[in-house]
């Protein structure tokens, strides 16, 4: 399922606090009549120090930079095509993916960029500028699921399109595919079956498929006796860049097919009403915690972010009745949200990396902890 | 603010979090975290730094970097969301001290940016805290004579035995304050007694904030001595610098014992 990286989805989340905050139609807006995203200050020398406020780097003492960031949906063959609703490409008709850009304005002959939109010196409107942005588009580029190694710059899809068929692209951090002799340069395995040593956990790889190049190295494939959905499929890989092998752990309810998956407003999935009382918090809490139970027993581990972050706030919500319960079950409710903030976390990053174990732990110590609210607040009501 | 010796994971993790690129300009397109914190250091994340961080993250303190700063806490954000995510947290890192929202701000402001907020609410120098944290102590003795840690060695561990002063009294508390804060790690305070048997008292760890109260009160014997297992350890900031420190134990008696002092690390725990 396509969707946008978890940093990109903060600063999607941000740029919707901002534009619900202020008094503007909250309906569909054209392009020209939507406002401008807000400004974000970056150090030119260090992009990795930014903020919401004008100032100076904290590195180097440089003044920051502005820029505006977009949020826009394109044609993953023709990008060309960008627009802020979702919908098909209306040369090929695929459909549109939602990716992160940078906006800027320019005047022929000038080589600056302009924050806002303005009449340039001979009097005609400055040219829209659109750019990338590194983790701009974790989408799915042929229907199947997308991770980011843990290098944050090498990216992949592992697509099962039939029975018996796996492919892996390889991206970089535009998903701009990678050079062909750089995946021919990656090492990669496809495991289909592990068995675990009950008694020293030692995992051995029972059954193991390679995955060669294809096409000169436009992706890799592995050929095997078909495995029957839903497929849990692992890759081990090792990219051209050298260092530790690292494991990707694919689920696959269905087979995939090549973009027909919708895409995800991330800010409005992570919006809710949390209500103003203890019984109707737990409820949604609960709520919350069977999604996320669900989403990693169906192996969706991308999805997972979205319950596990809202339980976060929910818990957080919910400890503040707890101000009138005995102090030991105050400091129970205290731990216990304590470990769903931890989980929420530790779910996020872990289901943006694929990280099929770290998500089955990050999902156990939420529903223990939820378990241990709802025992606290039930019993309460 | 330099940067050594990060992990690989913190690394990735880093860059993870820098999770917008640029491309203005071919000089540019790198990544870099955009601004989605709620929360702001100079209004929310100071106050929390200062309360459960300062005594050691403080400039001249014994932790790596101060977080008393934002120049200095603002580089080290996705490093503070791996060791609070982490499953080994480092022994001194007591997390449980949060309460959860605590925690929740530190993740969303490290993992959404790591916002200064208003520059009018830029807090004031805090200077490093080397007092006594319960008050003075009935009885100070000071180390015999500085111990140095040379420029060769980034760690060590040396046996000091105190000057006379506590025989024929009873402890009821114990504390430890450094002479070089910057290095002193931890503390193993016992009584030896005159047939060279060792009593374990207390295990003074660099940032506590009091005392440390003994279970029962401990009389010191004709002929014992107080003697102390004192870890030094040096962080980068001071590579290549020898480093000397005579640190002073503080002992408290019993009718002295500050109230509201809490049992912690004493023998038998």
């Amino acid at each position: 399922m396509p969707r946008p990286g978890r940093a990109v989805r903060l600063v999607l989340a941000f740029a919707w606090l901002l534009a619900w905050s202020a008094p503007a139609d909250r309906g569909h807006v054209h392009a020209q009549e939507r406002p401008l995203p807000p400004l974000v200050y970056v150090c030119p020398m260090h992009a990795d120090q930014t903020s919401d406020k004008p100032g100076e780097c904290p590195i180097c003492n440089m003044d920051m930079e502005p820029m505006r960031l977009d949020q826009v949906y394109t044609c993953p063959i023709h990008s060309v095509v960008s627009q802020h609703d979702a919908g098909k490409c209306p040369i090929c008709g695929r459909t549109l993916g939602e990716v992160t850009v940078s906006i800027a304005w320019r005047c022929g002959g000038v080589d600056k960029d302009l924050i806002e939109p303005q009449r340039c010196t001979d009097g005609t409107p400055a040219v829209l500028v659109q750019r990338s942005l590194a983790h701009g588009n974790h989408n799915a580029q042929y229907g199947g699921q997308f991770f980011m190694a843990a290098d944050s710059w090498h990216h992949l899809e592992g697509v099962y399109p039939s029975p018996g068929v796996f492919r892996l692209y390889f991206y970089d951090d535009y998903t701009k595919p990678l050079a062909k002799e750089k995946v021919l340069a990656s090492k990669a395995r496809l495991v289909l079956k592990e068995e675990t040593n009950p008694q020293t956990f030692d995992v051995r790889e029972v059954s193991v498929a390679p995955l060669t190049s294809v096409d000169g190295g436009a992706y890799l494939e592995a050929s095997f006796d078909a495995v029957p959905l839903p497929a849990n499929l692992t890759v081990q890989v090792v990219f051209d860049t050298g260092g530790k092998e690292q494991r990707f752990d694919f689920t696959f309810t269905e087979h995939s097919v090549a973009n027909t998956a919708e895409t995800i407003d991330a800010a409005t999935r992570l919006a809710m009403d949390v209500p103003g009382d203890a019984p109707g918090v737990l409820k949604m809490l609960v709520e919350r915690r069977d999604t996320v139970k669900e989403i990693v027993d169906r192996g969706a581990f991308t999805e997972v972010w979205v319950p596990a972050l809202q339980a976060k706030d929910l818990a957080l919500a919910l400890e503040l009745f707890a101000r009138e319960l005995p102090e030991t079950q105050r400091r129970g409710v205290a731990a216990a949200t304590r470990d769903v903030v931890i989980a929420a976390f530790r779910l996020d990053a872990a289901g943006d990396r694929g990280e099929r174990d770290e998500v089955q732990k990050g999902a156990d110590t939420m529903v223990k902890a939820v378990d241990a609210l709802q025992a606290v607040f039930g019993a309460v009501r | 603010m330099r940067r050594t010796a990060w992990p690989l994971r913190a690394l990735a993790g880093a860059a993870l979090m820098l999770a917008l690129a640029l491309s203005l300009s071919s000089a540019r397109g790198e990544a870099h975290k955009a601004v989605t914190s709620k929360y702001h250091y100079n209004e929310e994340l100071f106050p929390l730094f200062r309360e459960h961080c300062g005594r050691c993250h403080v400039d001249g303190g014994v932790a790596p970097m101060s977080l008393l700063t934002y120049d200095d806490a603002a580089p080290w954000g996705e490093s503070l969301r791996l060791e609070l995510l982490s499953e080994d947290a480092k022994p001194w890192h007591d997390w449980r001290r949060l309460t959860p929202r605590e925690l929740d701000m530190i993740l969303v402001w490290a993992t959404g940016g790591s916002p200064r907020g208003d520059a009018a609410k830029t807090p004031p120098p805090v200077p490093l805290m080397n007092e006594w944290g319960s008050g003075e102590p009935d009885i100070a003795l000071a180390m015999p004579a500085p111990f140095t840690l040379d420029a060769s060695r980034n760690e060590a561990t040396t046996e000091v035995t105190f000057p006379d002063g506590a025989r024929g009294r009873t402890i009821g508390a114990v504390d430890l304050k450094p002479g070089t804060p910057s290095i002193v790690r931890t503390a193993t305070i016992a009584l030896k007694t005159a047939d060279g048997r060792t009593t374990p008292l207390a295990t003074w760890v660099a940032g506590a904030a009091q005392a440390v109260a003994l279970k029962a009160p401990v009389a010191v014997p004709k002929g014992a001595t107080i003697v102390a297992t004192i870890e030094y350890r040096r962080t980068w900031k001071y590579e290549g610098q020898a480093l000397s420190d005579r640190s002073t134990i503080g002992l408290y008696l019993p009718k002295a014992s500050p109230t509201g002092t809490t049992p912690r690390r004493t023998p038998g725990q």
